[in-house]
């Protein structure tokens, strides 16, 4: 199987672990878990004055898809507007990271937590909520 | 139904037994003894096995094989290390399975061991007065889907059907538990002379159901006398400054030396040895070695045993207070050190009525006796040793059968595509505990095709079988159309089927009872194949797919080749595999969506495995 | 549910005693023929899954033909799949639950945030104390890991006694063809959502722990 190495990457060197604060006005945080293994994760984004997506970062606790998705999400969601965001979807990451069925749920769980995030920074905001569909 | 006998393969010596009026016992012609040593000796004029071989072993050092079931089912990375203590050596341009050289020629694992299996079978066969053309093969608990295919393979080359791999430690509990079939908790640690297990069974009511099992394939009595041969080897270079690690001769003997100083100090508190121009390197040399000293230089390879068991007591939720007997099999088992450490260990005195060397081989044939249907009251569950999975993206596990499972056991996975159009999805099986895929055993990789469609519409369910054997096999179903799916597995460290049948063909001189049964093996295998194909179908399929009459049709082409299979004649099984195909072939061609026909192409990965 | 499936145990042999294909909706309980509920007997399970395996498993059945082999082979790994997890007390309650109310992954997937908060907590100290080289400061983390390791298996075993508790008063309502009531049907969800976190969670500690020694 040929994966590029980019994506290979994300195994070996994680991106943007860590953590932003909390209570910055400008940070959405997204904490959710999957109940089926018990893995963890927290994302998080920083918007700037224009509505961009300057920083994100994450911390993931479970196994190494898990963490691959939640690293790949932060490399994706920089640079885009809190809108374009909202469009990442799971079945984008099994693609790129070519999970297998057992692996799926780790993707699920990068969007979630990146839903999650995203409607933690509008309320913060008063902006209206996105409500969150059904997944695959 | 020809006789069925049970094999111990084993890295130092091999047994075959089989079982009369419900006693198991060593099969040796009169006058023999029951061990053959698992050696075979390539001569320019002819090829010997077992004790001629054995005694060869010095002076034609480079062309007799020792120890080859420690490169079974490996490649030659794995074992290229290994080979460096070894006098004879392996073939560097064959590199997923590992050849040898001899005599200029190069011979796989199982090639090798189908001559020690040859051996075995003549002897059964002069011994019972019958042709033996079935067996149940011994290997260690510990041994992967690579090395049990091996291990088949050895047998086909020899003219055996293996009927059925069992596990060495569990073999011995048959033998154990053939009387006294209510021995609760049984714990059995099995050093043999080059691999490791511990297997932890309930025997109730003739169930022997494995709970757990632990080992290490590179551990045993070899390693005791490899560090004997260094120990030797470092005194002579300190003392006369020659390296006999540098001569193969030398090499050979220092061998033989260190597995008779072992020996010899389970019984003696010390001995003494001499070398005399060792391989003809002029020196004389004596030493002396005292069993605690020895104790001393082996401790590190003995201690390595001991994770393994604690692991398997705890795959099984049990503590060593729970066990209620040890049984010790394996030839390392008789020395003293080993026999402190497992009493230490599980808190009570350790089992040695059986000889360890023959309890392995005697338990063989009693499942070679419960297949054949002459014992119904006995029941062995075994478990698989390494856990299967499948590699995710970025070469991460993701662990499908856990170890310890009960055989067989099957996982289902469902895979679905993410492009337009796309074809395939590829698939690599794995073995192995390990977090990362690159320190696990690669089965096999395969390609899964899939109908054009759009993206995420395909549906595809994958079912990984591991069988009584601990053999992986692969069948694929499209959700969508209820079609099967092909599967061509890629084995990772396997011989292809053109391989086998070549070094069938290219094999010595065979005898005319040789050549005849072994077409009859052939044609049965083919004939299961297509059988196969032909059942899975006839269960999958409804009436909409294949008519009444045609089943009607295929039911009796499969009754008359099943019934051609009980007997030995192989042109006529051909014939009757050639009238199924011809009863199914015309169905697979006329139906659209190719239903029957990737049935029949769907072959079981052991099958397909040698494609 | 139908009752049917319920209570009347699956046969796998036909009338003439051949073995059948078991069809995928048959669940481990109606296959092992026992009753679908929490409180199972060991000896009872066992005593089947033998049976069972005396009759079904391909041992018995080397010569007959491929088509009753196949039979045999995939009923004896079906009927090893449903034992495996019904000798399990948890992984019988988590098939159960689910078998009764739907797959735990349907679950809310943002839990209690108090209990999220713990756990990262907990595993941001265990993967600290494993990359530390300070001597006083890996003391002051062994304390708090060991604290946490306190808390979060006082956490497990409560789950447990809970877990018997609710699935005793789920067999009740079992045994009086009853639907289980909503509120046990929930706090079981919710109990068994949260397992894995709290295994997990332990797991790390354990090792961080253990790999210091």
């Amino acid at each position: 199987m040929a994966y590029s190495d980019k994506v290979v990457d994300h195994y070996n060197n994680p991106r943007n672990v860590g953590s932003l604060d909390k209570s910055d006005q400008t940070v959405g945080t997204g904490i959710v878990g999957a109940p089926e293994c018990g893995d963890v994760m927290k994302l998080q984004i920083k918007v700037d004055d224009g509505g961009l997506i300057e920083d994100a970062k994450f911390k993931t606790f479970g196994c190494g898809s898990a963490i691959a998705s939640s690293s790949l999400a932060t490399e994706w969601l920089k640079g885009k507007t809190v809108d374009e965001a909202e469009e990442i979807k799971n079945t984008q990451i099994v693609e790129e990271l070519n999970l297998p069925p057992v692996k799926i749920h780790c993707s699920v769980l990068a969007e979630d937590a990146i839903k999650t995030a995203l409607n933690d920074f509008r309320e913060k905001n008063g902006m209206p909520l996105v409500e969150r569909k059904g997944h695959h | 139904m020809s006789e069925i006998v049970g094999i111990d393969l084993g890295t130092t010596n091999s047994l075959v037994a089989s079982v009369s009026e419900g006693e198991p016992a060593i099969l040796a012609p009169e006058g023999e003894r029951g061990i053959v040593p698992s050696v075979v000796s390539f001569r320019s004029d002819c090829v010997l096995t077992g004790d001629e071989a054995q005694d060869e072993r010095v002076s034609n050092s480079r062309n007799t094989i020792f120890s080859i079931k420690r490169f079974m089912g490996r490649g030659y990375e794995d074992v290229k290390d290994d080979m460096r203590h070894l006098p004879f050596e392996a073939d560097p341009d064959e590199r997923e399975v590992v050849h040898v050289l001899a005599q200029g020629r190069s011979y796989s694992a199982p090639e090798v061991s189908a001559l020690v299996l040859r051996r075995l079978k003549s002897r059964a066969e002069e011994t019972l007065g019958r042709p033996v053309l079935r067996a149940v093969v011994t290997v260690p608990a510990y041994f992967n889907d690579a090395q049990r295919q091996a291990t088949k393979d050895a047998g086909k080359l020899a003219g055996l059907e293996v009927l059925r791999i069992i596990n060495e430690p569990t073999a011995a509990s048959l033998a154990y538990g053939l009387h006294e079939r209510n021995r609760g908790v049984v714990a059995v640690y099995d050093l043999g002379g080059g691999t490791f297990d511990i297997s932890l069974l309930r025997i109730k009511d003739g169930v022997f159901e494995v709970l757990s099992t632990g080992g290490d394939t590179r551990l045993g009595g070899d390693d005791f006398d490899q560090a004997i041969s260094l120990h030797i080897q470092k005194e002579i270079l300190e003392r006369y400054g020659v390296d006999l690690g540098e001569t193969s001769e030398a090499l050979a003997e220092l061998a033989l030396l260190a597995e008779n100083v072992k020996k010899t100090l389970s019984d003696s508190d010390s001995t003494e040895y001499i070398l005399e121009n060792p391989g003809g390197v002029p020196l004389a040399h004596k030493g002396s070695l005292a069993r605690e000293e020895m104790e001393a230089l082996l401790w590190p390879i003995a201690e390595r045993t001991l994770a393994p068991c604690k692991r398997a007591l705890a795959d099984a939720g049990l503590t060593p207070g729970e066990v209620d007997e040890v049984v010790l099999v394996g030839g390392s088992t008789r020395m003293p050190l080993i026999r402190r450490m497992v009493e230490e260990l599980f808190e009570k005195r350790p089992h040695v009525d059986l000889d360890p060397d023959e309890v392995v081989a005697l338990g063989a044939a009693v499942q070679a006796d419960i297949l054949s249907g002459g014992r119904k009251d006995m029941l062995l569950l075994d478990v698989t040793p390494l856990s299967l999975g499948i590699e995710t993206m970025g070469g991460v596990m993701g662990w499908i059968i856990p170890r310890n499972t009960t055989i067989p056991t099957s996982a289902r996975e469902t895979y679905t595509t993410f492009k337009d159009n796309q074809t395939g999805v590829d698939i690599h099986v794995l073995q192995g505990e390990r977090e990362l895929v690159k320190d696990n055993r690669s089965l096999a990789r395969f390609r899964l095709a899939v109908d054009p469609a759009p993206a995420g519409l395909a549906r595809v369910e994958v079912t990984f079988l591991l069988d009584a054997n601990g053999i992986l096999n692969v069948t694929a179903r499209d959700l969508k159309s209820g079609k099967a799916a092909s599967v061509e597995v890629q084995p990772s460290y396997g011989l292809t089927d053109e391989q086998v049948e070549r070094m069938l063909i290219e094999s010595f001189e065979h005898a005319e009872q040789d050549i005849r049964s072994r077409q009859v093996l052939d044609a049965r295998t083919e004939a299961e194949t297509i059988l196969m194909a032909a059942a899975r179908a006839m269960n999958d399929y409804g009436e909409d797919v294949v008519t009444a009459s045609e089943r009607a049709k295929i039911q009796e082409a499969v009754n008359a080749l099943e019934e051609s299979c009980r007997g030995e004649d192989a042109g006529r099984i051909r014939d009757m595999v050639d009238a199924l195909n011809e009863v199914t072939m015309p169905l697979a061609e006329r139906m659209m969506d190719n239903v029957l026909k990737s049935a029949l192409e769907n072959k079981r990965v052991s099958e397909a495995l040698k494609d | 549910m139908s009752e049917a499936t319920k209570e009347k145990p699956f046969s796998v042999f036909n009338e003439d005693g051949e073995i059948e294909a078991i069809p995928t909706e048959v669940d481990h309980f109606a296959l092992l023929g026992v009753r679908r509920k929490f409180d199972l007997d060991f000896e009872t399970l066992e005593a089947r899954f033998y049976e069972l395996n005396r009759k079904l498993h391909p041992d018995f059945f080397m010569d007959a033909p491929v088509a009753v082999r196949i039979r045999s082979l995939d009923a004896t790994a079906r009927i090893n799949d449903a034992y495996q997890t019904l000798k399990d007390p948890i992984a019988r309650v988590i098939y159960l639950v689910q078998l009764e109310s739907g797959k735990l992954e349907e679950n809310e997937r943002t839990p209690p945030p108090e209990l999220f908060e713990e756990i990262f907590e907990a595993q941001e100290a265990a993967e600290e104390f494993q990359g530390c080289v300070d001597e006083e400061e890996a003391a002051n983390l062994r304390e708090r890991l060991n604290a946490a390791m306190g808390c979060f298996s006082a956490l497990r075993d409560g789950q447990r006694t809970a877990l018997d508790r609710l699935g005793a008063a789920w067999d009740e309502a079992m045994e009086k063809n009853e639907p289980a009531p909503p509120e046990v049907v929930k706090k079981m969800r919710s109990i068994l959502g949260q397992r894995n976190y709290i295994e997990n969670t332990l797991t790390s500690l354990k090792r961080a722990l253990e790999e210091s020694e």
